[in-house]
């Protein structure tokens, strides 16, 4: 094709709406345009009025998919505001419902959204994978049940939970929801290590393919402990395309640190950190960032993943296709982490709430969702009503580089793609698909600037 | 000349007092606003929020709802004071929604006081024309 | 053999997660039929005409969705809204409380002349957030947020078969586990404070719970958490309106439901994912 315009309408085997505009001139790429058309439904101007206790139910409709996420970052944004610690045995059930929730989201990914790429499948689709391999399809759906089992057990529901108020928990984890848990974590641990080992052999399969999506080096950031991983709490990091930490930060402080700029040609906003200005300042988050941040990885098979992951993409790891792997990665991480908090006998304990008094405040909430960093902050006046909000997304966060790398992949691959169009195509889809992007959530708000 | 503003007033009165009240109005030739449609019911207890909210979707400009004197004079024992619940919290709901709770009201009365029905459906009528039309697009209840 | 087809409009894909967490039941339930259309799962790019069976889960929230919504529709023999979004208009419907020039210009303000976008890029923002069937006919409706995965298993198996799904008539308090014991307590308590009496009815203890106006069928699993409901599965009838009838019984039970609190607090606590169906918002729309 020499010139015109080529567009994927919408992007398939992704959470949300969009559109992939390249525009050809004489056989080259003059520009490529990641579109997200998912309409705004204006969670932040929404929330005004509210009272803040209600946050962690109402903003978790932003996604169906990351819904845990929300829920625990509003209240974590909710007790900020109004001062309240919740017991520490609240917070081992969010760790674990927060852990439960990367289970069930990187499942889904993994298994209904990525995989039918990197196996050969004529139905590119979790349907098509049921008919060439029952097996593995049966992985998937046991890994995914155990994910939003663990939601509904500590939640009460498995998707959009209810359970985190501020001041802790409505409710303890009943004895025998925790017996069934441990029972089939134990049956899933098997089928993660298998999900990780058939990323690696696709990572044999698929080298061509791979180089392709080496698009570029990054800043990455993410919660972390002391270099350790972590997913609830922390502090944010930040580190340098090579690897190296540069900033880190309190979550309150997150403002000082992260900034939005406006792009003319698109209604999104590009975060990026003040520090380094845009674009410069961009970053990443998300399962790869998080990897990449950890320095010490716990041990077993998990460190061998992770050594693994270096092996193949380097440390820290750049190639967009590592984030599936991260994803594997941190899935048989995650089951194991559920293992160790359910044999934990303090996850039974019933003192899961103290009573937080709602008044006039300003509280930031951040928690690791599992496409990334998220982070929920809000004002409230002094009967407990939300005045302001700012909900920054991982997906948002992310867009930047999602646009960015659609315009070099499409600059690299198209000079050489005569014949192969479709082909080609398929990759600019499989290389938006490993962001794992929710685009739901990522445009919860339009811009409510007034014209200046 | 511009016409004149005719208000719709809907009267929802409970069939033991208010509307025997009303019917004793008539027959005594006591006149009473041509505005004030009356919806008979068997008590005041037995409307539901949503008849006097869909009374204004239809074009009312002003809703009465009208029962039996409080102090056991309900035939149905609290009906009248579940209606005066219902109305209070009416009124805050049509402040909220730009409506005004002026436009909203409960009377009680007896069988026995015609007099009393003419007085408060005038006053309520004379309030309305003051307050002017609702000016909602009129839909199909 | 049925062709089948989802869309998604406004929404969160939690009704599709739930679609795809049918797992086995789903792949068995689709083998003697053909999904033609469903983006997130499949490569598909348009809805084929004609189409047998079209599920829609999100609401109406801009003009892209409302052509989609309409060209679905005209290709789709069956229709079928599910989720809360697409029945009642889902928790977004909250908005439609803000003013509507206000949200507009702020709106219309994010494509001033300074972003030289043209304008087919964006969605239009419509007015108000609309469900699905004041814009379109439906067929059937599976509500809730998300619907309960067995209700949505069994209504797929109705509508497949040729038959009529049934929903439960009942409301949630049928469903619910607490103990009623015919007295309201004076005090209004809101979600901070924990119910000093797990066993007890959250509604007599004070708490704002939908459950007398709310569709039975979720085997009331917020209370079973000690979480009052929140209305999430719309009214047992649809021809309620969720929050009014829930002042009805409020006002009949002796509680004075008059609220300190604005329209915009309130309409969280009785109209949390029907609030664009409700009388209340009609009449507000007037402006």
């Amino acid at each position: 094709m020499d010139a015109g315009e080529l567009t994927i309408e919408p992007v398939t085997r992704i959470e949300g709406h969009s559109r992939v505009t390249i525009l050809l001139e004489k056989k080259k790429v003059k520009g490529a345009r990641f579109n997200i058309v998912e309409s705004p439904r204006f969670f932040e101007k929404l929330l005004e009025g509210k009272f803040a206790e209600e946050a962690p139910r109402i903003t978790q409709r932003i996604c169906g998919v990351c819904p845990v996420a929300h829920h625990l970052a509003s209240v974590k944004a909710v007790e900020a505001a109004w001062d309240c610690s919740p017991p520490e045995a609240a917070i081992n059930l969010r760790r674990l419902m927060l852990v439960g929730q990367l289970i069930s989201s990187h499942s889904l990914h993994l298994g209904f959204l990525a995989l039918p790429d990197l196996l050969d499948l004529d139905d590119r689709s979790i349907l098509g994978i049921a008919q060439r391999d029952p097996k593995l399809a049966s992985s998937i759906f046991k890994l995914n049940r155990f994910g939003l089992r663990i939601t509904e057990a500590v939640g009460g529901r498995a998707v959009h939970p209810v359970s985190a108020i501020p001041g802790g928990m409505s409710k303890p984890l009943e004895g025998e929801l925790r017996d069934e848990l441990l029972v089939t974590g134990k049956e899933c641990m098997g089928m993660a290590y298998n999900l990780a080992d058939l990323l690696d052999e696709t990572g044999d399969n698929r080298r061509e393919l791979i180089r392709c999506f080496d698009l570029g080096r990054t800043r990455y950031l993410s919660l972390t402990s002391d270099g350790q991983y972590e997913l609830y709490d922390g502090k944010v990091a930040v580190l340098n395309p090579s690897g190296k930490k540069e900033i880190e930060f309190e979550p309150k402080d997150y403002s000082d640190h992260i900034a939005e700029k406006t792009i003319p040609h698109s209604y999104a906003k590009h975060p990026y950190l003040r520090r380094f200005g845009y674009p410069a300042g961009i970053y990443r988050v998300g399962p790869l960032a998080r990897l990449n941040m950890t320095a010490r990885a716990t041990a077993g098979r998990v460190a061998e993943h992770v050594m693994s992951l270096a092996k193949r993409f380097g440390r820290p790891a750049h190639n967009t296709f590592a984030y599936d792997h991260a994803r594997a990665i941190e899935l048989v991480h995650a089951v194991e982490q559920a293992l160790d908090m359910l044999t934990d006998p303090a996850i039974e304990t019933n003192d899961v709430f103290v009573r937080a008094q709602p008044r006039e405040g300003r509280g930031v909430g951040i928690v690791e969702a599992p496409r990334g960093l998220l982070i929920h902050d809000y004002r409230t006046d002094s009967d407990g009503l939300v005045t302001k909000a700012n909900i920054v997304t991982p997906t948002t966060q992310n867009t930047p580089s999602i646009e960015s790398e659609t315009l070099r992949l499409a600059s690299s691959l198209f000079p050489h793609a005569a014949g192969h169009v479709q082909e080609m195509l398929s990759r600019i889809e499989i290389l938006i698909r490993a962001y794992d992007p929710c685009l739901t959530c990522s445009t919860h708000f339009v811009e409510l600037r007034r014209s200046a | 000349m511009g016409s004149k503003f005719e208000p719709k007033v809907v009267a929802f009165c409970c069939w033991w007092c208010a509307y025997g009240a009303a019917d004793l109005a008539g027959i005594s030739k006591l006149t009473y606003p041509a505005s004030v449609r009356i919806v008979r019911v068997p008590c005041s207890g037995r409307i539901d929020a949503l008849h006097i909210l869909k009374a204004f979707r239809a074009g009312a400009d002003g809703v009465i709802v009208a029962g039996c004197l409080k102090d056991g004079g309900c035939h149905y024992v609290d009906g009248n004071m579940k209606a005066e619940r219902r109305v209070k919290a009416l009124k805050k709901a049509l402040d909220s929604v730009g409506i005004g709770s002026e436009r909203l009201e409960m009377y009680f009365l007896s069988a026995g006081m015609p007099d009393k029905f003419v007085e408060y459906t005038t006053e309520f009528a004379r309030r309305i024309e003051q307050l002017g039309p609702v000016g909602l697009e009129v839909k199909q209840a | 053999m049925t062709t089948i087809a989802t869309l998604s409009l406004s929404g969160d894909a939690g009704c599709h997660v739930i679609l795809a967490s049918l797992h086995e039941k789903l792949i068995k339930l689709l083998e003697p039929h053909e999904l033609v259309f469903c983006q997130i799962l499949k490569d598909s790019r348009t809805i084929p005409d004609p189409v047998d069976l079209t599920l829609v889960e999100g609401s109406v929230r801009t003009e892209y969705d409302r052509e989609r919504l309409r060209e679905a529709r005209a290709r789709t023999k069956t229709f079928v809204a599910i989720g809360s979004c697409a029945c009642f208009g889902g928790i977004q419907s909250l908005c439609n409380v803000l003013d509507r020039q206000e949200l507009m210009r702020e709106t219309y303000g994010a494509m001033a002349p300074e972003t030289s976008l043209p304008r087919g890029d964006l969605p239009e923002v419509l007015p108000k957030n609309l469900p699905v069937h004041e814009v379109v006919n439906v067929d059937f409706s599976i509500p809730g947020c998300p619907p309960e995965s067995d209700e949505v298993a069994s209504c797929l198996q109705a509508i497949l078969s040729g038959g009529t799904p049934q929903l439960s008539l009942k409301n949630v308090c049928d469903e619910c586990k607490k103990e009623r014991k015919g007295k309201l307590e004076a005090k209004i308590r809101r979600l901070t404070e924990r119910p000093t009496d797990l066993d007890r009815c959250l509604l007599e203890l004070g708490y704002v719970c939908m459950g007398p106006a709310t569709r039975a069928g979720c085997q009331a699993k917020c209370l079973a958490a000690n979480v009052p409901c929140e209305g999430c599965r719309g009214p047992a009838d649809q021809k309620y309106d969720q929050g009014v009838a829930m002042l009805d019984a409020l006002t009949s039970a002796g509680r004075d439901a008059i609220s300190v609190y604005s329209l915009a607090t309130m309409s969280a606590m009785y109209h949390r994912y029907s609030f664009a169906t409700s009388i209340l918002a009609k009449l507000f729309e007037r402006k």
